[in-house]
């Protein structure tokens, strides 16, 4: 028990919101609607954001809310709409006996994750950017520094990846409005 | 140093909530108290709202909407380090950059072109 509290000490906001972000996320999983899953999957987003902040990573808890909870939970809530699943009656379940093995595989991964996490030391070497240089320098800065020099040509791959979809996109709606 | 900056973040959060709280309680001290039926009903645009079943099928154009927004959106996670560093990158990397601003532009120009962005 003391160890618990120590740990909790340590680092209180992380495991209140992984904790609350774990909550949110099973809540997602049991909810008939899918619209309401929805809602639980952008707050659990938001925990994980907080979780992010814990970390110093400042610019990742800003795009994870930026790009998660505001785009791509915009498209799931489209392709919810789009598929018109109906009401919450005629999403019940049909999984059967599976249920119940996917529960004992769900605890029998977390028993080997758990074990995993207790006997490898989760200190590695350090690397370029200890959390020394991140403070000093700032972390939008470093990834900004990276991202215009060492990673430019990935960094125009990306352009050409987002071209890509746009016009897919384009191509797929038009076809189906025809 | 870290707290203290969080703290401007927590300052923020308390500000904001206490001008809404303020704006609520004003409104609610000032105002004269008529409740009807029709205050109780959801706002929808001024019209009334939807009463017939909104379980069906959305029109695939509000999909491609969302994915041109989510397309910009990704554009602007790329852009906000570009603007903490704009006075110390090298010309290759700003010359990169309207490479890639251009070539997302293309795109937006493609689907004004095939009338993407028209509603019929």
């Amino acid at each position: 028990m003391e160890t618990v509290m120590s740990y909790f000490m340590l680092n209180p906001a992380f495991y209140i919101f992984a904790g609350l972000a774990v909550i949110l996320a099973i809540f997602m999983i049991t909810m008939p609607n899918p619209v309401y899953s929805a809602i639980f999957l952008v707050l659990t987003f938001f925990c994980i954001s907080v979780i992010y902040i814990t970390l110093e990573a400042e610019f990742i808890a800003a795009i994870q809310v930026l790009v998660y909870t505001g785009a791509i939970m915009v498209l799931f809530l489209f392709v919810i709409m789009l598929l018109n699943l109906g009401r919450d009656a005629d999403l019940v379940e049909h999984s059967g006996p599976m249920k119940y093995i996917s529960i004992i595989v769900a605890f029998a991964i977390l028993i080997q994750i758990g074990l995993a996490a207790k006997v490898t030391v989760n200190i590695g070497e350090k690397g370029m950017f200890p959390i020394e240089k991140i403070r000093e320098i700032g972390n939008t800065e470093a990834i900004a520094g990276l991202l215009f020099s060492d990673y430019l040509y990935p960094f125009e791959i990306a352009s050409i990846l987002l071209l890509l979809g746009m016009i897919g996109a384009i191509i797929i709606s038009k076809k189906r409005s025809e | 140093m870290l707290q203290q900056e969080y703290l401007y973040v927590l300052i923020f959060i308390l500000g904001g909530s206490a001008m809404v709280l303020v704006a609520m309680l004003a409104s609610w001290a000032l105002r004269p108290s008529k409740p009807s039926k029709a205050k109780l009903t959801p706002y929808e645009c001024g019209e009334l709202p939807a009463q017939a079943d909104s379980y069906f099928q959305f029109n695939i154009r509000y999909y491609l909407f969302a994915l041109l927004f989510v397309v910009f959106d990704v554009e602007v996670v790329f852009f906000i380090p570009l603007v903490k560093v704009f006075n110390s990158i090298p010309v290759v990397a700003f010359i990169e950059i309207t490479f890639f601003t251009v070539v997302l532009a293309f795109g937006l120009v493609y689907a004004w072109k095939k009338g993407a962005l028209e509603w019929e």
